[in-house]
């Protein structure tokens, strides 16, 4: 059978159903369809996290057939009557027309992020940044209200904050893991609540299920940033979210070496947000596209060696004198039980606070020898800054409080080095610190 | 997209509605405050379309006699706003059908009009034409033009709504909860209307600009030239739209609450002058049967309610002022009695077709 240059899901020669009498409306008798996806990338529906990671989405070249996906390092693909029925009806996502819109390498690694995501549909990004504000201006409207935390990543904090009342949107920011907080907060045009799954610095967990049946209740959309845990330990669709977003710079690509963004979910959602893309820019391009999808291949193994990683440090840290208190689902200190719920691991970050406050977590960072300090999170190498100065500097002195950033707090995402050499690294530092 | 229109999503949204009825209610509000002299502002509310919220940001001020201004725009009155609604609709729904026949449109203008009997003092107007005329810039044949004309005669929401009889539910909202309003239309005694009868004529210009946006274009206004009245329609961006506007259903129940409200604010005590009292006008689309994906699902706006909240006082005699109100409207009679609706184009004949015989094409309400 020769396949067909894209997937219109026209049902050739018919209506769909012959039950039914065809609507006026209906001119081209088309379901939403999955993807968007080439005949040539590969699917294996019903296989396991580990297997899709590696497998799906690939572009199969049926003429070379090389076992990894090519490049479409190109802008601009040409036209045909195809393409121009394609504009006319208002199927352009489908289609390969021009990069911005789509690209069949932006389309390998979207099917990739959609498969273990559960998801209908995944759109890819130049960063999470321009992911989170694109899904947020295309599901709400002008007058529209959202609910979230204090408890964000900065830039997502900033961007709702400084920007979203200018579009004539409003925001109220409430503890996530008090589902009454957050239904206390809901207003007549209340329509969308954006939470981080396990939030950033302190780790902490919201309901996602709550939160999915709060948002039926009131007929909210529920958006989660599950960029701390990645697809693979909770997959927010599952309990009701509509969106789910990552910051692919993190554990999606794992090695501290792009920047990139995703947003997955039903078709209708993504292709709204699709349509915000058109507008905003933002899309990723086709080498980088590629580069997420081979990094994407080890993401199975690389969050279990991550989480192996942090859960020994955190026992490690739980029992340093110099240590006040550690954040991380492993502990028995941990106070947020959904986690145990919801989520199949722990992942590879955790955050702790040092005894004498900034000035001595300042101390302690300036001591460490293999941990690199930088923001950003989730690659192979471990990775500490500290909020107060660098992601939640937005913030002011009480805020930072009020969510639980207390002076002295340390954010370490925990890499794939060996773990005795990150044990030895934390130790040195942590018994540096009184020296003067 | 073809004019605006992405025929794959509305076709997606026909199969996901086929399959999930839900997502294809939509209910619509509007709450009307009179604010003094006449005049009242009418705020649209957040839309529940299936399981998503559509907040809407919109205030229309309007007047008994379209006179005044705020922020250099004339005030349409209540039949200005069904007219609006009821052009509006009607476009929408051309624009979709020649659309779907692969029509790459020019220019299409709806005028709707309005003409009322005045009757003596104290009495209502009697409703004698309720229709509108239909332009399209371009040639094409008359069979074209007749199929779309008869879409929307089957499939405009607000077309199907004055053309049927519907129930008007009516509360005031007391002390002790809502008091239903006993409200009576005698739904089979058309308004008799003697042709010598000088009418008042209502009309107004609606121009399509792209998509589902449109201009709506009243009579000049105010001494010398006057500046004509200028309004928007459009659809929120979750049906096809970009929010620039209310929507025809929006117009069309701002005019429902705003002239009751208006009328109310008549009414009521000089003292109290109508402040206190706001009206809330709901309505319900269910999309199945606006897009022919179930022909047993009314088109028309269906559970209609008027909801009054008025200051402390007996219901009773709040509830004699609503009912009189009501019964006495000439948007509330319109939408609760049927209604012929007279439709005219302007045949034009392509190189190789006979022209039509006349030029008037009758539609009837049912």
């Amino acid at each position: 059978m020769v396949p067909t240059k894209f997937n219109s899901g026209r049902v050739a020669g018919s209506y769909p159903r012959t039950d039914v009498e065809p609507s006026w409306m209906d001119a081209l008798a088309r379901e939403r369809q999955a993807g968007p996806r080439l005949p040539y990338h590969m699917r294996h529906d019903g296989a396991r996290d580990a297997t899709l990671a590696v497998h799906e989405g690939t572009y199969c070249d049926p003429v070379t057939r090389a076992v990894g996906s090519p490049i479409y390092q190109t802008t601009v693909f040409e036209l045909d009557r195809d393409t121009y029925a394609a504009l006319s009806d208002g199927l352009t996502r489908d289609v390969p027309i021009y990069t911005r819109y789509g690209n069949p390498s932006q389309w390998s690694v979207q099917a990739k992020i959609a498969s273990l995501e559960r998801a209908e549909s995944a759109l890819v990004f130049s960063s999470g940044m321009a992911a989170i504000a694109a899904t947020l201006v295309a599901l709400t409207n002008n007058g529209g209200h959202v609910i979230t935390s204090y408890d964000l990543y900065g830039g997502t904090y900033n961007f709702l904050r400084e920007d979203f009342h200018q579009m004539s949107r409003t925001v109220s920011f409430v503890d996530g893991t008090d589902i009454g907080a957050v239904e206390q907060a809901v207003r007549p045009n209340t329509q969308l609540i954006f939470f981080e799954s396990l939030t950033n610095p302190l780790i902490k967990c919201v309901p996602v299920d709550d939160l999915g049946r709060l948002a039926q209740k009131y007929s909210l959309l529920l958006v989660i940033d599950n960029t701390l845990l990645s697809p693979m330990y909770l997959k927010p669709l599952e309990y009701g979210a509509h969106v789910v977003i990552h910051s692919c710079s993190k554990y999606l690509s794992g090695h501290s070496d792009l920047t990139a963004g995703c947003v997955a979910g039903a078709r209708k959602y993504v292709d709204r947000v699709w349509g915000q893309l058109l507008k905003f820019g933002g899309q990723l391009e086709p080498t980088s596209c590629y580069l997420l999808e081979r990094s994407m291949k080890t993401l199975a193994i690389r969050m279990a060696a991550h989480t192996a990683n942090a859960t020994a440090v955190a026992a490690f840290l739980r029992e340093h004198p110099a240590i006040v208190t550690v954040h991380f689902p492993s502990l028995s200190t941990y106070a947020y039980p959904s986690f145990h719920k919801l989520c199949s691991g722990f992942g590879g970050m955790l955050s702790f606070e040092v005894a004498g406050g900034d000035a001595a977590a300042l101390q302690f960072l300036t001591q460490l020898r293999l941990i690199r300090v930088a923001t950003s999170l989730g690659g192979v190498e471990s990775l500490a800054s500290l909020p107060y100065n660098t992601s939640h500097i937005a913030l002011s002195t009480s805020q930072r409080t009020s969510i639980g950033i207390r002076p002295g707090l340390v954010r370490l995402s925990v890499g794939l080095e060996h773990l005795e050499d990150l044990v030895q690294d934390l130790d040195q530092a942590l018994g540096s610190m009184s020296v003067r | 997209m073809l004019n605006g229109m992405s025929l794959a999503a509305i076709s997606e949204f026909v199969h996901e509605i086929r399959r999930v009825p839900h997502e294809a209610q939509v209910i619509f509000g509007v709450t009307a405050h009179p604010t003094g002299h006449g005049s009242a502002v009418v705020s649209v509310e957040t839309i529940h379309a299936g399981s998503i919220r559509i907040p809407r940001r919109f205030r229309l001020p309007i007047s008994n006699t379209g006179v005044g201004k705020v922020e250099g725009q004339w005030l349409p009155t209540p039949h200005e706003c069904l007219l609006a609604g009821l052009g509006s609709c009607a476009l929408i729904v051309y624009v979709q059908a020649l659309t779907l026949r692969g029509v790459a449109l020019d220019g299409l203008e709806v005028v709707p009009r309005l003409e009322l009997a005045p009757t003596a003092a104290g009495s209502h107007p009697k409703i004698r034409h309720i229709g509108y005329d239909v332009h399209v810039q371009g040639d094409f044949p008359n069979e074209l033009i007749s199929w779309a004309t008869e879409r929307v005669r089957t499939f405009s929401p607000n077309h199907r709504t004055i053309a049927e009889q519907n129930r008007i539910a009516a509360f005031v909202n007391s002390d002790t909860g809502p008091v239903s309003v006993p409200v009576s239309f005698d739904a089979h005694a058309p308004d008799r209307v003697t042709p010598a009868t000088v009418t008042a004529t209502h009309s107004l210009r609606l121009r399509w600009r792209f998509g589902t946006q449109i201009e709506v274009w009243g009579e000049p206004r105010g001494e010398g030239p006057g500046v004509p009245a200028f309004y928007e329609v459009d659809q929120p961006k979750q049906l096809l739209g970009i929010d620039r506007a209310p929507n025809p259903q929006e117009w069309l129940l701002a005019a429902l609450a705003g002239e009751l409200a208006l009328r109310m604010s008549d009414l009521l005590p000089v003292e109290e002058n109508g402040l206190g009292v706001s009206v809330q006008a709901t309505g319900r689309l269910d999309l199945r049967g606006t897009l022919g994906v179930d022909h047993q699902v009314p088109t028309k706006v269906q559970d209609l309610q008027l909801q009054v909240k008025g200051p402390s006082r007996e219901s009773a005699a709040l509830t004699h002022i609503a009912r009189q109100s009501i019964e006495a409207g000439v948007v509330s009679r319109l939408i609760a009695k049927e209604h012929n609706l007279v439709c005219d184009l302007p045949m034009r004949a392509s190189h190789n077709e006979k022209p039509l015989s006349a030029n008037r094409l009758e539609v009837v309400g049912h």
